[in-house]
């Protein structure tokens, strides 16, 4: 090991001046690179975390959309002579709705809006009820997302409201 | 060392200091987009309790809790309507409180919830209808009117970040 040093100052002893300056811009073209390596891998290490941060903002987002879109559904809908309540189900359209979207061509037909999901509409004072709406959850999922959301549920027969809360588990 | 060769050691060394100090200021004062989505919907929640608060039926007498916490105001707490044991003041307070726990404290969520007339006093009936605590740090606010004869009041509702 000694040898092998002793041969290399033995080497740059007898290096000429030219020979030197060449030794030198290699290494700072290979400090350059080094520099060059951990600046790239903190660059993109942090636009890596940004991205995740900005995709699990796109699920919470994508979660609240579907929620509303489902209050939007005429087939859930509190309406009286054209006249839309916003933010309000049915209660009698509720327990359609979850009766027919146990088949599985009411659930094919509702994946392009609501996807893997499981949405349900739980019904807490006066009456606790409970009605699952959608259920269509994938084996196998990388993240879920819950959102829920105050909500009316109107009974037409007693022209009551009764205050509920929907929600929605979105899997990613 | 030589002097030339000191100074440009001090010279990096206060490039270096600066470039770090960027970086701490830029990761501490860049706020995450992440959050204000977050504090939006928490706005949009707070709007959606109040509103469906105030038109939820009270289970007493057909009247919903918006029309109790009306005559709670109007009446100052000598109301007529009787609900079992309670008053319309006394009704209108147990349903929320327990709303809000099922809403907002079963879940971890922190809220205060207060309602005050126009100035931001508390009607003298209507005191008893503070829950939850002041938030210490951030929180996203939302209020919602109700108008009976002799005036309005104000429910506001407050979620903790």
């Amino acid at each position: 090991m000694s040898g092998l040093v002793l041969s290399c100052f033995r080497l740059l002893n007898t290096m000429k001046k030219a020979q030197m300056r060449v030794l030198e811009s290699v290494a700072v073209l290979i400090v350059f690179f080094i520099l060059m390596v951990i600046g790239s891998s903190v660059y993109f290490g942090m636009q890596n975390s940004k991205l995740k941060k900005d995709r699990v903002v796109f699920e919470d987002s994508e979660a609240l959309r579907a929620l509303v879109k489902l209050q939007s559904l005429p087939e859930l809908d509190c309406s009286f002579a054209s006249a839309h309540t916003i933010n309000c189900f049915d209660l009698f359209k509720l327990q359609a709705f979850s009766n027919l979207t146990k088949s599985e061509s009411a659930q094919e037909f509702y994946y392009p809006l609501f996807g893997d999901a499981v949405i349900s509409v739980k019904v807490v004072f006066p009456l606790e009820r409970n009605f699952t709406l959608y259920d269509v959850h994938p084996v196998e999922f990388k993240s879920l997302v819950r959102k829920t959301m105050p909500v009316l549920v109107y009974d037409p027969v007693l022209s009551r409201y009764y205050f509920g809360l929907s929600e929605l588990i979105k899997y990613a | 060392m030589r002097k030339a060769q000191s100074e440009m050691l001090g010279l990096v060394l206060i490039v270096l200091l600066i470039s770090v100090g960027i970086l701490i200021a830029i990761v501490i004062f860049s706020k995450p987009i992440g959050k204000e989505v977050r504090y939006e919907q928490e706005g949009f929640f707070a709007a959606n309790f109040l509103s469906t608060l105030v038109k939820s039926d009270s289970d007493c007498r057909g009247r919903s809790v918006g029309e109790l916490l009306q005559d709670c105001a109007e009446t100052h707490g000598n109301s007529a309507i009787v609900c079992g044991e309670r008053d319309s003041c006394g009704q209108a307070r147990f349903l929320i409180s327990n709303l809000l726990d099922v809403v907002f404290s079963e879940r971890g969520v922190k809220f205060y919830f207060t309602i005050s007339d126009r100035e931001g006093n508390t009607p003298d009936s209507l005191e008893d209808f503070v829950f939850g605590e002041p938030c210490s740090g951030e929180f996203e606010s939302k209020t919602r009117p109700l108008v009976f004869n002799n005036g309005v009041i104000y429910l506001k509702l407050d979620i903790c970040h």
